[in-house]
């Protein structure tokens, strides 16, 4: 932050640099299509830089705001973030309680006139179980899905509160109840009522602070072959665009790649 | 493809949108054919390869029509660059900015590239992807030099005294270890069948000597199941060497589950409660698939009436779940040079805690050491 403001015009260069880099990205035409992201480590970085715990989350807000830019211009259609874990319910009332007012400012923030919605022509949506929601919470995001209903060219998932099994457990409750005969029930068809249904399917998950484990996020998704997973070991609100850079290249390069070896596997074949 | 086949593809896909173009639906027509066009050219090489396709043909083969739809099919904004190049279908352009006249911020953010800034971003990624392939080359080869003085350092000389020696000084050991094999090529060392039964064996017996109850191994095709015979001898040879060494009666018994087929085999049958380790097998089946089994028959029971909607919970599917497929790991391992779930049943990686080493392709003492260690050392702790 502080480096940032003493060099004059740093935000316009790296505003310059975003646009080159993404434009390249697009070109490639292998960039991913839909990321998901488990933004670990603000509590972590308010309290190692000496900064109060809201403060950590504004600055993992920023972080998140920058990387989402950076990923929609680069051809990205969806991105999906875990806000708010069921589990999360068993902390302190107060921390909750926190929470929830932090999340009816963001989701004011996102999708008021001229912020990062519109901006980008991103549709919100926020997806789990609305209804574990405190009422003037859930109606606070009900007009944030309404107000960006018809913004075509991306999409972002909040996950609100959420977890895979209940997503699962919710796609599996939907499929038995609109379909007549057992026999037509197949893995699209539970994939299709998932709460990321109508979407591309996730090719690449990040999670920063160095934990290796999925936390009950998207674990339908994730675990199907071929998605790729990124740990990094820095906390969410020091992963800055220049790390995302770098890990688009990276994916870039395994996708050329596996295109050709599938076509080497199939002349084996 | 030949160029001339392309051409053709191209020429039919020019006509199909000019037919539609007064319809409604002209964004939706365009992003259509242009996927095509996509689908195509990025199977047919690789990303390199089809960028130069591209910025080649249309100077020299390609009329101004095909250009635009060239253009059209990198999902980038056609408007402007249909009217420069193309001044027959002005009247289609201007009818298609009409229908995109509500999105016009959406409009602003697109790039309208032209032939020399495209030309000038695809020689950048040449640049970039040159940049990239070195460094990835320099961390491939430190990469393999790290695994290599890591594997050097971890030996166990095949006995199981130093392996619980090494890991007794953890604080914390799962008691249900995952781990994802694949089998390699058979050109390669340790490849074929007999690599995976090998690694697969090795593999059991570290974990017999680490003391820990349960081991799931995991590989995408079910080549363990479909050798449970040669698996289930191999496992015995590898723990004479490991245990035999005083007499045969030093050998622990263990089980080999499959649960797919609902099936456990013994090797000494006459003696099941004394099994030292039980090995789970599973393979892509027991994943997604076993979850659309259970939906299937919870489905019946529902049409039935035997079942109430609002009695499909977590904790059923859970219940179910564990009985169909068996418990979730606390800690899997990759034993892949990335990290890839290759359709691990979703349903237990929830809270596990996965270890892979990069750019590791064996199965080595080390790599397991090293996951033993990590899980060791970090909490678990759901929600807080």
């Amino acid at each position: 932050m502080e480096v940032e403001s003493r060099i004059p015009g740093y935000s316009f260069i790296q505003e310059w640099l975003k646009n080159i880099f993404s434009r390249t990205i697009r070109v490639s035409d292998c960039g991913p299509k839909h990321v998901g992201f488990i933004m670990d480590g603000n509590r972590r970085f308010a309290r190692k830089n000496d900064i109060e715990i809201k403060e950590g989350h504004e600055a993992g807000f920023q972080s998140m705001s920058k990387i989402l830019e950076l990923l929609y211009e680069s051809g990205v259609q969806s991105a999906t973030v875990y806000a708010f874990s069921i589990e999360n319910f068993k902390r302190s009332s107060k921390e909750v309680t926190n929470l929830m007012e932090l999340a009816k400012d963001r989701i004011k923030q996102i999708s008021k006139n001229g912020e990062l919605a519109s901006k980008y022509g991103i549709k919100v949506n926020v997806i789990g179980d609305l209804s574990l929601l405190p009422e003037d919470v859930l109606k606070e995001m009900e007009h944030a899905m309404e107000i960006t209903k018809n913004n075509k060219r991306a999409v972002l998932n909040i996950c609100f509160p959420y977890t895979g099994r209940e997503e699962i457990v919710h796609s599996i409750r939907e499929v038995i109840i609109n379909t007549k005969d057992s026999k037509e029930i197949n893995e699209t068809l539970i994939e299709n009522n998932l709460y990321t249904k109508d979407q591309p399917p996730l090719d690449l998950l990040i999670r920063t602070s160095g934990v290796s484990r999925l936390s009950d996020f998207m674990i339908w998704q994730t675990s199907h072959k071929g998605v790729k997973i990124e740990l990094l070991d820095c906390l969410w609100p020091e992963f800055g665009p220049f790390r995302m850079s770098w890990i688009l290249l990276k994916f870039i390069f395994k996708k050329s790649f596996q295109i050709h070896d599938e076509e080497e596997d199939k002349k084996n074949v | 493809m030949e160029m001339e086949e392309i051409q053709e593809l191209v020429y039919a896909d020019i006509r199909k949108p000019k037919q539609h173009f007064k319809s409604d639906a002209v964004d939706e027509v365009i992003e259509s054919e242009g996927s095509t066009l996509v689908a195509r050219d990025s199977s047919n090489s690789s990303s390199d390869g089809s960028l130069r396709n591209r910025s080649l043909s249309p100077s020299k083969e390609m009329t101004p029509e095909m250009t635009t739809n060239m253009k059209s099919s990198d999902h980038m904004d056609t408007t402007d660059i249909s009217n420069q190049c193309n001044g027959k279908s002005q009247k289609d352009a201007t009818m298609e900015k009409e229908a995109r006249i509500h999105d016009k911020i959406l409009e602003k953010s697109q790039i309208p590239y032209g032939k020399m800034q495209y030309s000038l971003y695809s020689g950048l990624l040449v640049v970039l992807s040159i940049v990239f392939v070195i460094c990835r080359a320099i961390n491939y080869m430190l990469n393999k030099l790290r695994l290599k003085i890591s594997d050097i350092l971890n030996t166990h000389s095949h006995s199981p005294q130093i392996i619980k020696h090494d890991i007794k000084s953890l604080d914390k050991k799962p008691t249900r270890l995952g781990a994802i094999l694949n089998k390699k090529s058979i050109s390669e060392i340790n490849g074929g069948i007999n690599g995976l039964l090998n690694d697969a064996s090795e593999l059991i017996c570290w974990t017999v000597a680490s003391e820990i109850p349960t081991i799931i191994l995991y590989d995408y095709n079910g080549q363990l199941k479909n050798h449970l015979m040669e698996l289930k001898n191999e496992i015995y040879v590898k723990l004479t060497e490991y245990f035999g060494k005083g007499a045969s009666e030093n050998i622990p018994n263990y089980s080999i589950k499959i649960p797919h087929s609902n099936k456990t085999i013994y090797y000494d049958e006459s003696n099941k409660s004394n099994s030292c380790i039980e090995i789970i097998l599973l393979s892509s089946i027991d994943g997604k698939g076993t979850i659309v089994d259970l939906t299937k028959t919870m489905s019946q029971l529902y049409h039935s009436n035997d079942l109430n909607i609002n009695d499909i919970t977590v904790d059923l599917v859970q219940n179910e779940l564990t009985q169909l497929v068996g418990p979730e790991p606390d800690l899997l391992l990759i034993f892949s040079p990335s990290l890839d779930f290759q359709d691990f049943p979703p349903w237990h990686l929830r809270l596990t805690e996965f270890y892979f080493e990069q750019d590791n392709d064996q199965v080595t003492y080390s790599t397991f050491r090293n996951g033993l260690r990590k899980y060791a050392g970090c909490k678990v702790n759901i929600g807080r």
